[in-house]
């Protein structure tokens, strides 16, 4: 069991994946904005964060940015509408281990977040 | 008589005396100074008259003094007797001495007027003449100047010829003239070279109507012509060279003689196909742009709530996994998601070709190769059969492996569409030395192209496939990925190459790409 944050602006996509990673037994925070997802992580642990790259008033690569200043060493999904290997690098860059296109399957989301929990585990600790 | 001897008579004596000798002394005067007047003057009749005359006078004086002075010297010497025997005589010389004169002045007279005659025909006679040397010297004149004048008018001539042949020769329309009936009389160089005829002779004597792609377009330049007399910017195309037909607009008038009877026709065509074909190609592109940037926006839209049905139709599905109804509906919804998202995702691909580039060194025969390899066994299951025709030494060139695997795969699996089962795929690759390009033929033997669908085969979602068979996107992406490597495509329905018809392939597509040496991709 893991904690993941979603942060996507259309609320719908950000539920679509806290049921889908729910039944995998996780516990999901869904956002659909910035500065609550921010201010959620100031204060509780998460151990994944699923962050949309394009956001209203943000960057997604901003974001966890920001977040990693409270959770450094953060995991991080990216997903995007508009692949771009410039942008990908970027996001390896900034920690994420993974960088999707949207829409993303559920078995791919799956599969993701189980490479992505494991990898974090064998990070080692703070 | 010897009374008549008396002294009281000698003054008379001697005035006859003297006078006698001075008569004699005067007509020598006269006719030496008459002598000379004719050797001065030896034609002068006048001083010929007086010559004879001042003779004939001299003879008269000479005669008349002896007759005055002998009787006087004879008397003297007691001699009368002799004087009567002489006087018969010198009468008789004077009487033939006067009538000399008289003959003489009458001579002159007729001689004269014969003269003065012969005089006035000499005068007129020289003045003809003087008017013939005259005439004469304004004919030669005249004459000069009719040479000369040939002469300028000559050379003015052969400056036009030469202007206007210059300007026929050196012309880079076509420039031609026919009969009255319309066939071809002479031709220009740049003519010869647009129709694809080398030699004038092969041309001369052929219908000009005859060279329209559309007959009846040719119907209707004759129409025109023979209505107005001219047609103006008259847009045709022609059969050409061998690559495809020549679009010419032709400006053109009737030549008329002075009874306005038509002699014939003079037109000037200028060829265009370069560019419409320019043009065209712009229109295009800048129809691509525009429905690249509206079909990005639409997919960009329509991902994100497409994802959503999907991955709830996906959760859905596991909820019902018990019950097979519901399960099957969700799947079927799946599907078509699944479908939906492909096709979104062709979009988004195809909007941003040119946004990510990933183009390396290598050779486009293995890429090609590559992409035969795999699409070879579901040829063979339909009975097609590959012609491939690698160019040996193909220079390697910087490209995009991945897309350009795409558009072969693209063009490959059109040419499969086109045959169904049973025919020829031809693959070509050929290197243009003179203009550092790459050629990739790819061909079938299927249905061809109908000439009306051929301007809109790489319109973005244009297709002839069945729904759900294809996004009428591959062409198009296939389009905008070739122009990303600046080269260019072009399709053939039929191609008029004899090395491609001899294998019956009925439609082609040609795709041209310049060299890129290493290490110039980034400049692109």
């Amino acid at each position: 069991m893991a904690r993941i944050l979603v942060l996507d602006d259309v609320l719908d996509a950000g539920v679509l994946i806290q049921r889908i990673l729910q039944r995998k037994g996780h516990v999901v925070h869904v956002f659909h904005d910035e500065d609550e997802a921010l201010r959620f992580t100031e204060k509780n642990p998460v151990d994944l964060a699923i962050l949309d790259m394009n956001l209203p008033k943000m960057d997604g690569l901003d974001v966890l940015c920001e977040m990693q200043k409270a959770l450094p060493r953060l995991p991080a999904i990216m997903l995007t509408g508009l692949p771009d290997a410039a942008m990908a690098k970027q996001a390896f860059a900034h920690g994420a281990v993974a960088y999707c296109a949207k829409p993303i399957d559920k078995d791919k989301l799956e599969e993701r977040v189980a490479k992505a929990l494991q990898e974090g585990e064998n990070l080692p600790e703070q | 008589m010897e009374t008549a001897f008396n002294f009281p008579l000698f003054p008379v004596y001697l005035v006859d005396y003297l006078g006698a000798t001075v008569m004699v002394i005067l007509a020598f005067c006269a006719l030496f100074y008459a002598r000379r007047l004719t050797r001065l003057e030896p034609k002068n009749i006048l001083w010929a008259y007086f010559f004879w005359f001042s003779l004939v006078m001299v003879i008269f004086s000479i005669s008349r003094g002896v007759g005055h002075l002998l009787p006087y010297v004879f008397r003297l010497a007691d001699l009368p007797e002799l004087w009567d025997t002489l006087d018969p005589y010198s009468g008789g010389l004077n009487t033939i001495a006067l009538c000399g004169v008289a003959i003489l002045t009458l001579h002159y007279h007729s001689t004269a007027v014969l003269i003065n005659r012969a005089k006035i025909d000499a005068l007129s006679l020289e003045i003809a003449n003087e008017r013939l040397v005259e005439a004469h010297a304004d004919l030669s004149r005249l004459n000069q100047t009719l040479e000369q004048q040939v002469e300028e008018r000559t050379l003015d001539l052969r400056l036009s010829e030469e202007k206007f042949r210059g300007f026929f020769e050196g012309s880079k329309d076509m420039i031609y003239f026919c009969d009255a009936a319309g066939r071809l009389c002479d031709i220009n160089e740049s003519g010869l070279r647009l129709l694809g005829v080398e030699r004038q002779q092969d041309l001369v004597g052929q219908p000009l109507a005859e060279f329209f792609l559309d007959r009846e377009r040719g119907a209707l330049y004759r129409e025109l012509l023979a209505a107005d007399g001219q047609v103006k910017d008259f847009e045709a195309e022609f059969v050409g060279r061998e690559d495809g037909p020549l679009y010419l607009m032709i400006t053109a008038s009737a030549i008329t003689d002075r009874t306005g009877t038509t002699q014939g026709y003079q037109g000037i065509a200028k060829d265009l196909t370069h560019f419409k074909k320019m043009m065209e190609q712009l229109v295009h592109s800048e129809k691509m742009t525009s429905v690249g940037q509206l079909a990005a926006g639409v997919a960009h839209e329509i991902n994100t709530p497409l994802g959503i049905i999907l991955g709830y139709a996906q959760l859905l599905e596991e909820d019902f996994a018990g019950q097979t109804e519901v399960h099957e509906t969700l799947e079927i919804i799946e599907k078509q998601a699944k479908i939906c998202r492909r096709i979104v995702a062709d979009l988004l691909n195809f909007s941003r070709q040119t946004l990510e580039h990933n183009k390396l060194y290598g050779d486009l025969n293995q890429c090609l190769e590559e992409v035969l390899a795999i699409v070879n066994h579901t040829l063979n299951m339909d009975h097609i059969f590959i012609h491939r025709c690698l160019a040996e030494k193909l220079p390697r060139t910087c490209f995009d492996n991945e897309r350009m695997r795409q558009v072969f795969v693209n063009l490959l699996t059109n040419a499969h569409h086109a045959i169904g089962s049973e025919g020829i795929i031809g693959v070509w690759t050929r290197w243009h030395e003179e203009s550092r390009q790459i050629e990739i033929v790819i061909g079938d033997s299927g249905s061809g192209i109908p000439p009306d669908q051929l301007g809109r085969i790489f319109d973005p979602f244009y297709t002839t496939k069945g729904v759900g068979k294809g996004t009428g996107l591959g062409l198009s992406v296939s389009f905008g990925i070739i122009q990303d490597h600046n080269g260019r495509i072009e399709v053939k329905s039929p191609p008029l190459e004899p090395e491609l018809v001899t294998l019956d392939m009925h439609t082609t597509f040609h795709i041209f790409l310049p060299i890129v040496a290493e290490g110039q991709e980034k400049e692109q």
